[in-house]
């Protein structure tokens, strides 16, 4: 090659191409997702909660997606009733896909989890439910103190297996409450027409939850 | 001048006019680029050491879960960030950025033009290191796989530094005295202009949802493929033919290998989206190239692997080429592996597994780090005008490192495996596929030890070379085995400076 | 913006239609014209002439009829820069 200049055409010619293809025309495609009716929008309190999973790195031991059950066994190990769609993720930004299960999926995690005492526990430290987690302890998002010491209308929760010295409890910080309300949201569980369905086929058998 | 350095029992030389010309050359190339390089490959062995004990830490956390976790800046998930940054964009990067400012210089026989800039773009590049890594750290990680650097306050410096090294490439070329471009220098050149786009793209603030999924690993795999490899490639398709004194096997080859790399290199971003809420035209798109990554990655395998042939004893005397070749197969291997795992029915079973952990350290250090080391091992010597000190700290770097990458790639692959097995079957608890990973993970935080030694060992000899040891022995290494390089071309050197 | 894949493949077909169009250009332009010249680019005399301690009688002669007499590799006690 002699030309520096054919080479760079070249090399820029496929950048362009693979940018047009795996960028720009869904970009233009992802225009016809709508935000579902059931889902809402997240609350100041949730979206700080999201900001907190994704300071803490939490995806990169969790992921949220439900894969297809025809090939996988995600909805058959219980993580949701369908796979997740385009406009399940349509007010995450950034995403939080996740592309590794040292843990469990967690995009249906408020449904299978509600309590708060068991998310603010667990995140104190998983130890102290399940001794043979690996998932890292976020003692720092608590406070530890007597429960002599809690007013009425404090939350604060005792932990056990031994994490915590006895007449202790936690107190979760404005960043776990936050957190934890993100996790309560985490629910995809209202159905999603298919390409098949009737209410699809009169919009020319694409559903508004996916694209074409 | 070189009939007294040499034996007497050399008969007849090469022409002295044009030894003295190629020479010149080289030493002209060196001389531009000693700077740059040095430097570049000052901060790239600092950034394996501070990569080195994040990877550790993080390693030795996934079985210890409750060590180090009093303060935000230790927890998992940042420090794990934090190692994937520092060895992607601090050891490897900076380490690729002295590769190329020495190696362009030399295959267009003139001097690094605006070396200055280079220089600069140097410094900018790790000046964004130091707040990126601080960024993750503090909790200000953008949440994107590979782009976790802050983008508004770390990011900037990166495009910067790459660009102003890019521009004293560009310039550099555009002033070659040689009338072809050699394959390694299209390889840099189009990293330079490929990693800038893609790096913008990847960080673009106003993606949400599945496109921002789409972009994120559109940018990552881009990152491996289109920044990190062909680089390491120019590196192979230098020193390969270099160390063994033969052109490279086809060179018909090596164009259709680049072209293609590019090619279909870039559509395969998807292939980690695999079962997820994208369409299923984007995900087909990138499994089938995938695929088709069988064609460079043969091509480039068979040209190096012919241009090895039977000349494989060189191995006992090179150590640049030991690494180098190391990680020319593993390149093979890696991507073999890599288009193995693109199809779906694999990827059902590996996706969300240590296997992939695994296989993108097959991909960036049996491939991109071995490289590098055997391009250290190279150019350093010529940029400081002395060998390296001792033949038995190279021959530990080389047995640790190869070893230790045994140790962790082996148990955390089967890790891998069991956890994929386990995940499949629904009626496995957590804890059953928890459990089933764990004694890989010990595995390979024992791998990753022993990593981090053979690093102590380079860096430790790298520092002994600055310092100006002289070797001990007061011979050359290697003085059993016969160094390949004549004293002529090294004629002008003289002890603490370089002509 | 592109609601069809009719419209995609062509999209498509014509960019590949581009790239052989350039592709022969660049053929007819004598770029790929003595090719192999390029790949002996990055090694200089003394890579060729000097002998290796690795290669068989067989390999030595080749690039000693090719390349000229060899000079031997360094001997020990000067410094040669041997990786």
């Amino acid at each position: 090659m002699t030309r520096i200049w054919l080479l760079i055409t070249g090399v820029l010619a496929i950048i362009v191409f693979a940018t047009s293809l795996l960028v720009v025309i869904p970009n233009t495609m992802i225009g016809q997702v709508r935000a579902p009716r059931q889902l809402a929008d997240y609350t100041p309190q949730q979206a700080r909660g999201r900001e907190v999973y994704v300071s803490e790195g939490c995806v990169y031991c969790h992921s949220q997606q439900v894969r297809d059950p025809v090939y996988t066994s995600d909805k058959a190990r219980g993580w949701g009733p369908r796979a997740t769609v385009p406009s399940d993720y349509i007010y995450d930004k950034p995403h939080q896909l996740g592309t590794m299960r040292t843990g469990p999926d967690l995009i249906n995690i408020g449904v299978r989890q509600p309590s708060e005492q068991w998310h603010h526990t667990h995140l104190f430290n998983p130890r102290s439910l399940m001794a043979w987690s690996i998932m890292p302890a976020f003692p720092y998002l608590y406070e530890v103190r007597d429960s002599a010491s809690i007013k009425p209308g404090e939350v604060a929760y005792s932990v056990a297996g031994g994490k915590l010295p006895p007449g202790k409890v936690i107190v979760p910080t404005a960043d776990a409450e936050a957190l934890v309300a993100y996790l309560k949201s985490l629910k995809r569980t209202y159905p999603v027409p298919t390409g098949d369905e009737p209410a699809a086929r009169s919009i020319g058998g694409r559903s508004e939850h996916t694209m074409p | 001048m070189s009939a007294t350095l040499l034996p007497p029992t050399v008969i007849e030389l090469a022409s002295p006019i044009t030894d003295m010309e190629n020479l010149d050359i080289r030493l002209r190339a060196d001389a531009s680029s000693r700077q740059v390089a040095i430097r570049a490959f000052a901060f790239a062995v600092i950034w394996l050491l501070v990569g080195s004990v994040f990877g550790l830490v993080a390693s030795f956390k996934l079985h210890m879960p409750d060590w180090l976790v009093g303060n935000a800046a230790l927890t998992f998930g940042r420090v794990r960030s934090a190692h994937l940054n520092a060895m992607a964009y601090g050891w490897a990067s900076s380490a690729m950025l002295g590769v190329s400012v020495w190696m362009v210089p030399r295959l267009v026989h003139t001097e690094l033009r605006v070396a200055k800039a280079a220089e600069a773009g140097l410094y900018f590049w790790n000046v964004g290191m130091v707040l990126g890594i601080i960024g993750i750290l503090a909790g200000y990680s953008d949440g994107l796989e590979w782009l976790e650097m802050p983008r508004y306050w770390a990011d900037p410096f990166f495009v910067i530094g790459g660009g102003l090294v890019g521009l004293s490439l560009l310039s550099t070329i555009a002033m070659r005295e040689v009338e072809h471009l050699y394959v390694s220098v299209w390889y840099i050149m189009a990293a330079f202009v490929w990693f800038p786009i893609i790096f913008v793209i990847g960080n673009w603030p106003t993606f949400s949802g599945v496109e921002s999924a789409a972009v994120n690993w559109f940018y990552a795999h881009n990152a491996l493929g289109l920044w990190l490899t062909p680089v390491c490639l120019a590196a192979a398709y230098y020193f390969i033919p270099k160390i063994l004194g033969r052109p490279i096997y086809s060179y018909q080859l090596s164009l259709l290998g680049f072209w293609t790399l590019g090619f279909f290199y870039s559509l395969n971003g998807m292939h980690h989206l695999i079962g997820g809420p994208l369409p299923t035209w984007m995900v087909t798109t990138s499994v089938v190239a995938s695929g088709l990554m069988i064609i460079p990655v043969v091509a480039v395998g068979v040209n190096q692997h012919m241009t090895l042939n039977r000349r494989f004893g060189a191995l006992r005397y090179s150590p640049t080429l030991r690494f180098i070749v190391f990680g020319a197969v593993a390149y093979t291997l890696v991507s073999l592996q890599g288009v193995f795992m693109a199809f779906r029915e694999v990827n059902r079973l590996t996706h969300f597994t240590h296997v992939t952990v695994a296989h993108a350290h097959v991909g960036l250090y049996s491939f991109v780090t071995m490289i590098m080391f055997g391009s250290i091992y190279y150019i350093l010597p010529r940029l400081l005008g002395r060998e390296w000190i001792s033949e038995r700290l190279i021959s530990w770097h080389f047995w640790t490192v190869g070893i230790g990458q045994i140790v962790y790639l082996v148990p955390l692959t089967v890790a891998g495996m069991v956890q994929g097995a386990a995940m499949s079957d629904p009626n496995s608890t957590w804890q059953q596929v928890v459990q089933a990973m764990l004694p890989g993970l010990i595995g390979r935080s024992i791998g990753g030890t022993l990593l981090t030694i053979g690093h102590c060992v380079f860096a430790y000899h790298v520092f002994l070379m600055f310092r100006g040891a002289t070797p001990r022995q007061g011979l050359p290494p290697f003085h059993e085995v016969a160094p390949i390089i004549t004293r002529r071309s090294k004629a002008t050197f003289v002890p603490g400076g370089i002509a | 913006m592109l609601p069809s894949s009719l419209a995609v493949v062509i999209a498509i077909t014509l960019l590949g239609l581009l790239t052989v169009a350039v592709f022969m250009a660049a053929w007819r332009r004598g770029h790929f014209d003595r090719i192999n010249a390029q790949s002996l680019i990055p090694l200089d005399d003394d890579d060729f002439s000097v002998a290796r301690p690795w290669e068989t009688e067989s390999q030595r002669d080749a690039r000693a009829a090719e390349h000229g007499p060899l000079q031997p590799a360094v001997t020990p006690g000067i410094w040669g820069g041997a990786a």
